[in-house]
């Protein structure tokens, strides 16, 4: 699972901000709502005929494997990074 | 959560570590360990990301880069949540598809067919030069 997420935004000539998210805490913020979204996820997946099982399974997989993700965008005006760890 | 990356965090919290030391631990953690000789790491090497490089020379707004790491593993993963869309939804998808000019049937999409593009993509380059009235762009798409 990643576990450090890395922000970078610079606009214009301005400084350039950087933030470490730990990734461990925003899962224990996000849990109890997800606990909350569960009912609703699994009448929207019996109503799509989806396994909400396999459902979850799967969105479980993408999360583990966005480790090792990057983006940067880096322009005259605006330059953005998004790194998972 | 391996060990040692519980450690690296436990420091970061603790304050024995800065932010940007613990980035670059977590950055060593992920990185393979050197191989014994070079020639059997490049028999048994199997790339890890697919990357994904665009240069674009614009007049009036400068030149832009985009340079994005996607891990592979993102990919197979992509690939199993085809199979979890309901026949009808890909059947829609699949009609969609076939109208913009891209007979592909979703239904047929199979982890071993990743494994073959990534196999190819393994060795591949891919340069997309456009040269155009006012900007220039470079494409480049490859496996490391």
């Amino acid at each position: 699972m990643p576990v450090l997420a890395r922000l970078g935004l610079r606009v214009g000539g301005g400084r350039r901000f950087r933030l470490w998210i730990p990734l461990p805490l925003v899962y224990l913020l996000l849990a109890p709502l997800l606990v909350l979204a569960m009912p609703v996820l699994l009448v929207l997946c019996l109503h799509a005929a989806v396994n909400p099982v396999r459902l979850l399974a799967v969105a479980g997989r993408i999360l583990a494997a966005t480790r090792g993700a990057a983006v940067e965008v880096e322009s005259r005006e605006v330059s953005f990074l998004v790194h998972i760890r | 959560m391996s060990e040692e990356r519980r450690k690296i965090l436990q420091m970061l919290s603790s304050g024995q570590v800065s932010a940007e030391e613990a980035d670059r631990l977590l950055d060593a953690l992920d990185r393979p360990s050197a191989p014994a000789t070079p020639a059997v790491a490049t028999l048994h090497a199997r790339p890890r990301y697919m990357r994904i490089e665009v240069h674009s020379e614009g007049d009036d707004e400068g030149p832009v880069r985009v340079n994005a790491r996607v891990p592979i593993q993102l990919l197979r993963a992509g690939v199993k949540l085809a199979s979890v869309i309901p026949p009808r939804a890909q059947e829609h998808v699949n009609e969609a598809l076939r109208e913009r000019g891209v007979p592909f049937d979703l239904s047929r999409l199979r982890p071993e067919d990743l494994d073959e593009l990534i196999e190819q993509l393994q060795d591949l380059t891919l340069d997309v030069d456009q040269d155009g009235d006012r900007e220039k762009v470079k494409v480049r798409v490859f496996c490391e």
